[in-house]
């Protein structure tokens, strides 16, 4: 990807952030969203990160890969368990890339 | 109380918050310059997007070598949720200038946000209630570009064989575990789960899109049934 693409992806990303953001505050004020919109806008965090974490978890060079020779889904697993049981960002990532590294020494 | 010591009471009253902001944001550093991102690149993104979760996805989504379209409409679905808590803000902010709501708006964090609203809904007297949302969100600003300068010059020195890219998915998943609250989020994030797989073939990266609105589209529709299995 050239520098000019990779910052016309920031640039654009941005805008619509920004507007996104100033939707209310700046734009509409006072008005009120539509109920469906607003009752659909609360599953969006939820559906979104599902679906960025399970292609790297369950993906093997874009092959689906549930297995013990997965090392990336081994190490998921390991980091669900320590998400759940911790709620804590940082123990969710020491506990997910030191299962990678095991995993990696020992099937890689 | 001065809106001045409003503003640093904001400041302070995000302060805990921020040590767990501290290490996302170098993370989001570290990753855009694996991705590929020069150091110009990656300090324009935290500054200019000031987004973590999309910041993240669209370093992932570089590195992938996805479709710029795509790249961009990924960051706009992950920033879907803005607009809620833009609305509800809103009421807050009305009596402040144009300008400085736009300020106020580009600062607009997940953080700041449940900070603040949960902060005017307990106590509605609370005064100068813009700068208190502006002091929390300062703060936040500075930690997540003191972090994202860390994690740039981290990501300059640390070998790809430390696969830190798997970061990002752990990321996620420290965001995702608290927001499966509900039987109809554990629907949105089945039903997003098994599309972004079935779809993981599709050209573009365009999975994740067609995954996430299905997901949405049965989250909404999977409470607006048990609700109404409720009331009958």
């Amino acid at each position: 990807m050239t520098d000019f693409t990779i910052w016309t992806i920031i640039l654009l990303a941005a805008l619509g952030t920004f507007t996104l953001r100033a939707s209310f505050i700046l734009l509409l004020g006072k008005k009120q969203m539509p109920r469906w919109f607003e009752q659909a806008l609360k599953f969006v965090p939820v559906a979104v990160l599902t679906a960025l974490i399970l292609p790297s978890f369950l993906l093997k060079n874009g092959e689906i890969a549930i297995s013990a020779s997965n090392e990336r889904f081994l190490a998921g697993i390991v980091a669900v368990i320590a998400a759940v049981a911790t709620k804590n960002m940082l123990w969710t990532i020491a506990a997910g890339m030191t299962a990678l590294w095991i995993l990696q020494a020992v099937i890689g | 109380m001065t809106a001045r010591s409003q503003f640093f009471s904001g400041a302070k009253a995000i302060l805990p918050i921020l040590l767990g902001v501290l290490p996302f944001a170098t993370i989001s550093g570290i990753v855009a310059i694996e991705a590929g991102l020069n150091p110009a690149q990656a300090i324009g993104m935290a500054t200019i997007l000031f987004a973590g979760a999309a910041q993240l996805a669209v370093a992932q989504l570089i590195g992938a070598g996805a479709t710029p379209v795509v790249v961009i409409f990924t960051a706009f679905i992950i920033n879907l949720r803005f607009v809620m808590y833009s609305a509800s803000l809103a009421p807050f902010l009305k009596k402040v200038s144009a300008w400085k709501r736009a300020i106020l708006s580009y600062i607009l964090t997940d953080q700041a946000y449940a900070l603040s609203i949960a902060k005017f809904t307990q106590n509605p007297d609370t005064p100068h209630k813009p700068w208190f949302y502006a002091g929390a969100s300062a703060g936040l600003w500075i930690t997540w570009q003191l972090g994202s300068l860390a994690g740039i010059f981290l990501g300059t020195q640390v070998p790809e064989s430390w696969s830190l890219d798997f970061a990002v998915p752990l990321t996620f998943l420290a965001l995702l575990v608290p927001v499966v609250n509900s039987r109809a989020a554990i629907v949105a994030a089945t039903v997003a789960g098994i599309t972004v797989m079935l779809a993981a073939n599709m050209p573009f990266n365009l999975g994740l899109i067609t995954a996430s609105a299905i997901g949405i589209f049965a989250g909404w529709l999977a409470e607006t049934i048990l609700s109404r299995g409720a009331q009958s």
